[in-house]
């Protein structure tokens, strides 16, 4: 099949909404980061944020204009790019806060791998599974999805980086659902994986002493589980769930300088980045905050539909992975920072400060924005199809 | 309809099922929604618990601290205020945020100090030294503490498990924990290559700065203390390096200053921080002045009776915090209320007269004994040995010993210090094989040095080491009593004491609790050759027996003296020492202590302490009071200067002992004004009845003497205390003492004297704000302690209020240093009233006859005689003698009150060892001539010795 040309694209089709919800997301980014670390020793990061905002979204002008199918021809080079860079950051990363994620880069500066790992992995997925899209649910196919998925997962495993690992697995397990995997498979993993979780947790429990020594990640459960006992690890999410909650309904108001603010009295870590939804809680208040939680929805909803109306499932896959990243990334984030879920590290798309983030969230909008450029003719729905 | 309705259902459940797209976006929906509702039960049904709860967290009350409260004299002088002093502070104001940056930044400050000159404050109990880190604290307790404040007590449970002991860490062990702790194996330097390897003493400065800033990092409205009490110079470098140096300021704090020192320090005690058992009691003392750990407390005199309206109140102040305890939002805030000023009732010149006074006169006595000789008599007031001062010089620090090693040290230093090391490596030697041979010598047939080896690790060491379970030892059995003959070896005391279970066997460093008795007895051993050796009291011990047998010179301690630049001397003096004979040193010593350039408190003999209390008659307030030899409370001003305080410590004349409130002393003749009044009022004799005195009272075997050997003849009353005749007084106490059969009952007689000593406030404390100690009532032998032996004890300030009570016939005072308390802005005043005690009620006649003996002892009697040359200054007093060793000095009292016709003011002066009561009262004699302005302050202070004669001739 051939590519296709710039000429061929429905224009008319261009999702506008996407982009301007895109772009409204991030607004509301820079203006919290730049409230959060107003006078402190990192005012200057909005700057940047501004910065890699405007390259993020030449990128997914870019991208736009690339037709997606051609990924689907170089899924195997993807793949090898992939464990290729995150060999790289085991070998020769920067450890930060004990876990080795970054890479630094002459010029640009220090960069988490991982953030792009996720959307190249979509990607590698949706042209994998497409490649076998009828053959999906024969043992070898499952066999070979499954292997090729293990080493990157197993790689970023080991850096390590645990919260993205589970973000991935979920995003594995949405793209799967929409390449028509049969429910066959889905109820025996299910049988498996529910057990195993169990006993998991049964084991975290009983051994609490040795593997709270051992493993961070022990500690961060436990945590979740036994706030009392583990305060100094609960802290952070306490301080965020008093930020959110004493918003309020309308919130404090952003660049709040009252001393009744949780961000000013210094009582939130990260603020710019992973518990940047307290800030949004404490000064936009609910309203604020609800509203960013349904732009969000909509956002995927809406990418999902792009994905409903794609030509064919590689398209359908790109839209649903792209959607999915988005909307797992926000769920456990928010979580965290609600205090329903153990402490993880993963950024909130477009809101959190990082340039990798950015960039990537902005380059799969762009490839979600092809593919609606090359959506089908047909103008009634008929979700029969699909 | 509802077929269409169910149609639409169908359709729905029918995609649900056979899509896949629609099932995503549901979950999606459902999750999101979840989350919209998490937030609507955090925000708008919980908000305002939220926000009150983060409100709560906030509010802080932080305290600000007063100033304390000023005392100065009857004239307005200050004796105690406050200075203001630049301190060298640090604020974690968040400009350097990693390891790297605070270290680098606490080398600069290290660095900025060593330019400046000013030392670091520390809080680590370790030194540097050039070979590696040491603890410099032997306290187990305080590193304990220290190591918990450093590791958490988590930690150090954690490595307990693991079999690890951290409070057994050894210095080294600590700090490589730190060098971790604060990633000084990442540190670099500038380039950002080259890593950082500091000598011992800066990382040692870095860790200590890291440290204190870790203890505040949740109350970053604190700042870390680096350096006090800055000189000018250092405040203006500091300035000019605060730009550099984030957060570093200086900052003005008030030190408690003393501008007369030594001379009342007893009177005005000093200020520290407070510990956990001073806080407890000054909360129950006080619970409304909100004291908290780390306040500034007066501990003796003054400062500490007076606590309460020297404090003054702290301020406080509301505020916001933020998490790492900056200050956000001050919401309230009170000022803090500076303490009310003390005015004493002494006067402040007239006590530094009296102190020279009393210095000049000690100086008098010392050279009036003091002899060339190596031997003298033992007898009561023995003359001095100008060898025991040689000893003494050592032996009180006035020469240091230790700087005999330093290697620029002069000829005589090191023969000194040949002897001594020759001699000490032979002594330990002994000791150490009498000790554990089976064949020990027995004790009698040791050399007179060797036993004083032994009588040392008895009653020194062993002692003072606590190795005896108290009350274990049998005083009764055979083998403590061999001992105290000296019948056994030292060896077999131990031995014995071992088996017998005498010893404290934690004591002694062994691992094993049920050692066998032998292997016990090796271990104490070693121990106490341990503590042999690093005993500097058994160094001085190898000193004086160095010196008795002239194996050291006196011409070399001498010399020393010059050379360790003691005293200012010529180099023809010098020369002259070194080459000369004894006589030399005997002419140059004595010529020092004339000039009193070496002073009764360096050479620590008998004498070396006084005591004088001299008190207004109408009011019992105090004018004056020394206790002699002082010390510089300067030193503990805030906290205690460890160097100057083992020095104290050490110092043989016990400076920290107040001879007028805590020394008490059988009050000797000054006594026999209540014996008198006891015979009158309990009818056993008349004023005019007579007693035969002839030199000896033979109506009790054995019999006692009079001082006057010859026998005064008949004396009566006013004549009997005029001569100080004991054989008057002896009988009044033996008439007390017989019972209706005219049995002699020595109890019954004590008991009747007590009624009138009671009388006279002797039972009971003064009542001055200073510490006191109990008087004693004599309790035994009537007619002894009529005349004042016994076992009477009193303090000087009781005898000086038994003379204003005489004075003024029949008032007995509270004494009091108090005069007024002024608040510190002014506006409130309180006088402290004199207060009566009880009045004594005796009949006119009674007052008539004790105040004529009183004054007639002073023209006629037995101090006129001490008054031919030198005039008299018209009071009426009463001396006493009183003897506690046989073989030492006796002690020396002076009670009197003058003008005698119309008494103004009473004074006590006592000379503890002081060889004769006339001392006391030629020193009395002079401080009411001083106190009268019939001498200067300044002629006072250019006094010399006083001239008592003796074998260096003051006349010269």
């Amino acid at each position: 099949m051939s590519l296709k040309r710039l000429r061929d694209y429905r224009i008319w089709d261009y999702p506008v909404i996407l982009l301007l919800l895109a772009a409204g997301l991030s607004v509301v980014g820079v203006l919290v980061i730049r409230s959060a670390t107003i006078g402190t020793a990192d005012a200057d990061l909005y700057q940047r944020q501004i910065m890699g905002l405007s390259i993020s979204a030449g990128m997914a002008v870019i991208f736009s204009l690339v037709d997606y199918h051609l990924y689907k021809k170089l899924f195997p080079v993807i793949w090898v790019v992939i464990v290729a860079i995150l060999a790289y950051v085991l070998i020769a990363g920067v450890v930060r806060g004990g876990a080795r994620r970054w890479i630094i880069l002459p010029a640009i500066g220090q960069i988490q791998p991982s953030e792009f790992c996720k959307i190249m992995l979509v990607v590698f997925w949706a042209s994998l599974m497409s490649v076998l899209e009828r053959d999906i649910n024969k043992a070898w196919a499952v066999g070979i999805i499954v292997g090729t998925t293990a080493v990157p997962l197993f790689l970023i495993f080991r850096e390590p980086d645990i919260s993205t690992t589970i973000v991935c697995v979920l995003l594995f397990a949405a793209m799967i659902y929409t390449a028509k995997i049969s429910y066959k498979w889905i109820l025996g993993v299910l049988g498996v994986i529910v057990p195993a979780a169990g006993a998991f947790f049964w084991y975290l429990f009983a051994n609490e002493q040795e593997l709270v020594e051992k493993h961070y990640w022990a500690r961060r459960i436990l945590a979740f589980f036994r706030p009392q006992q583990y305060a100094d690890l609960y802290y952070q999410q306490e301080n965020s769930m008093m930020a959110i909650g004493s918003g309020g309904l309308a919130g404090k108001g952003l660049y709040t300088t009252t001393f009744e603010s949780v961000k000013n009295g210094n009582f939130l870590s990260e603020a710019q980045t992973d518990f940047v939804f307290a800030v949004v809680g404490e000064e936009l208040g609910f309203l604020g905050a609800a509203g960013i939680l349904c732009g969000v929805l909509l956002f995927i909803i809406l990418c999902l539909n792009v994905g409903r109306r794609a030509p064919d499932m590689c398209g359908r896959l790109l839209c649903t992975g792209y959607a999915a990243l988005i909307g797992f990334q926000t769920i456990v984030n928010i979580s965290v920072a609600t205090g329903m879920m153990p402490n993880t590290g993963i950024p909130l798309p477009f809101i959190s400060f990082g340039t990798s983030s950015l960039l990537s969230a902005f380059v799969g909008l762009g490839i979600v924005l092809n593919v609606g450029l090359q959506r089908k003719k047909k103008e009634k729905d008929d979700w029969r199809v699909v | 309809m509802a077929r269409e309705f169910w149609e639409l259902i169908g359709a729905f459940f029918n995609k649900l099922v056979r899509s896949r797209l629609f099932p995503l976006a549901i979950i999606f929906t459902l999750l999101f929604g979840g989350l919209i509702g998490r937030l609507y039960a955090m925000q708008i049904v919980n908000g305002d618990k939220y926000r009150e709860n983060y409100v709560q967290k906030t509010l802080a009350t932080l305290d600000i601290p007063s100033v304390r409260g000023n005392i100065y004299d009857s004239k307005g002088n200050l004796l105690a205020g406050n200075e203001v002093v630049y301190d060298l502070v640090f604020r974690d104001t968040g400009a350097y945020r990693t390891h790297q940056a605070k270290n680098t930044a606490a080398r600069e400050i290290w660095h900025l100090l060593q330019q400046i000159g000013e030392p670091l404050v520390t809080v680590i109990p370790i030194e540097a030294t050039p070979y590696g880190f040491v603890w410099s604290t032997d306290s187990p307790a305080r590193r304990r503490r220290f190591l918990i404040d450093l590791c958490g007590r988590t930690y150090i449970e954690r490595r307990a498990n693991n079999g690890e002991d951290v409070y057994a860490w050894t210095a080294t062990q600590v700090i490589d924990y730190m060098k971790a702790k604060y990633y000084f194996d990442r540190w670099v330097e500038a380039d950002k290559k080259t890593p950082v390897n500091p000598d011992n003493e800066t990382a040692l400065a870095v860790l200590n700065i890291r440290f204190k800033l870790t203890m505040t990092a949740y109350s970053k409205y604190l700042s870390i203390s680096l350096a006090s009490d800055l000189t000018d110079e250092a405040v203006a470098a500091a300035m000019e390096a605060a730009s550099d140096i984030a957060g570093l300021t200086v900052e003005q704090n008030y030190k408690r200053v003393y501008p007369y020192g030594r001379y009342c320090a007893a009177l005005i005690g000093y200020t520290k921080s407070a510990d956990e058992e001073e806080l407890a009691r000054l909360q129950e003392l006080y619970p409304d002045a909100g004291y908290k750990a780390g306040d500034v407390i007066g501990v003796g005199g003054i400062e500490e009776n007076m606590e309460s309206y020297l404090q003054g109140r702290k301020g406080q102040q509301t505020v916001y915090l933020d998490s790492q305890g900056q200050i956000l939002n001050v919401v309230e805030r009170t000022e803090p209320e500076m303490g009310s000023s003390v005015y004493l009732t002494i006067d402040i010149e007239k006590v530094i007269g009296t102190y020279h006074l009393m210095e000049r006169m000690l100086a008098g006595i010392i050279l009036a004994n003091l002899v060339d000789a190596d031997e003298v008599e033992e007898k009561q007031n023995p003359e001095i040995p100008i060898r025991t001062v040689l000893i003494n010089l050592i032996s009180n620090n006035v020469v240091d010993y230790e700087l005999f090693d330093r290697p620029d040290a002069s000829e005589p230093e090191k023969r000194m210090r040949e002897a001594f090391t020759a001699k000490r490596a032979e002594a330990l030697a002994v000791v150490e094989q009498e000790l554990s041979s089976p064949e020990a010598r027995p004790y009698e047939t040791l050399s007179e040095n060797e036993q004083a080896y032994f009588d040392f690790l008895y009653s020194d060491l062993l002692q003072s080491w606590g190795i005896f379970k108290s009350g274990a030892i049998d005083r009764e059995s055979e083998i403590y009593l061999a001992w105290a003959e000296r019948s056994v070896t030292l060896q077999d005391f131990l031995r014995a004491a071992i088996s017998n279970d005498w010893i404290e066997t934690s004591a002694v460093n062994t691992d094993e609790k049920y050692a066998n008795t032998d292997e016990l007895y090796d271990r104490l051993l070693a121990d106490l050759m341990g503590r042999l050796e690093e005993s500097r009291s058994f160094d001085k011990l190898l000193y004086s027996q160095l010196i008795t047998d002239h194996v050291i010179s006196g011409n070399d301690i001498t010399a020393a003296l010059l050379y360790q630049g003691v005293l200012e001397h010529t180099d023809e003096e010098l020369q002259q020492i070194q080459s000369g004979g004894r006589e030399v040193v005997f002419h140059y010593l004595s010529e020092k202590i004339r000039s009193l350039e070496l002073t009764p408190q360096q050479l620590a003999l008998d004498p070396c302490s006084a005591a004088v209390v001299m008190t207004d008659v109408k009011t019992g307030k105090v004018l004056d009071m020394i206790s002699y030899p002082g010390y510089d409370n300067n030193y503990f001003s805030g906290s205690i200067d460890a160097t100057y305080y083992s020095r104290l410590i050490e110092d043989m004349s016990s400076p920290l002992y107040n001879r007028a409130t805590q020394t008490t002393i059988a009050p000797g003749s000054t006594f026999k004004m209540i014996s008198l009044i006891a015979g009158l009022q309990e009818n056993v004799i008349t004023m005019t009845e007579e007693v035969n005195c002839t030199g000896v009272y033979e109506k009790v075997t054995p019999s006692p003497s009079c001082w006057f050997l010859e026998g005064h003849g008949p004396e009566a009353a006013r004549d009997a205390i005029a001569d100080s005749c004991n054989i008057y007084f002896y009988e009044i106490g033996y008439r007390l003492s017989l019972d209706d059969q005219g049995q002699l009952n020595s109890a019954a007689g004590v008991e009747k004297l007590r009624t009138y000593a009671e009388m006279f406030g002797f039972s009971e404390k003064t009542g001055i704000e200073l510490s006191e100690s109990t008087p004693h009532i004599s309790d035994r032998e009537a007619i002894a302690s009529a005349i004042g032996q016994g076992t009477h004890a009193y303090s000087t300030a009781a005898l000086g209020r038994y003379a204003t009570a005489i004075a003024s016939r029949g008032n007995l005072y509270r004494l009091s240093l108090l005069g007024s308390v002024e608040s510190a802005d002014g506006t409130r005043k309180e006088v402290f009233e004199p207060e009566i005690v009880r009045t004594i009620e005796l009949p006119d006649a009674i007052w008539d006859e004790v105040q004529t003996g009183m004054r007639l002892v002073m023209t006629e009697g037995s101090q006129s005689v001490n008054f031919t040359d030198i005039e008299c200054f018209p009071m009426a007093g009463k001396s006493g003698t009183s003897q506690q060793d046989l073989k030492r000095s006796e002690h020396a009292h002076f009670i009197s009150y003058a003008p005698f016709d119309n008494p103004e003011i009473s004074l006590a002066v006592t000379i503890p060892n002081g060889y004769g009561s006339s001392f006391a009262a030629l020193a009395a004699n002079e401080i009411y001539k001083f106190w009268y302005g019939a001498m200067s302050y300044d002629e006072v202070m250019s006094l010399d010795a006083f001239n008592l004669g003796g074998a260096y001739n003051l006349n010269d």
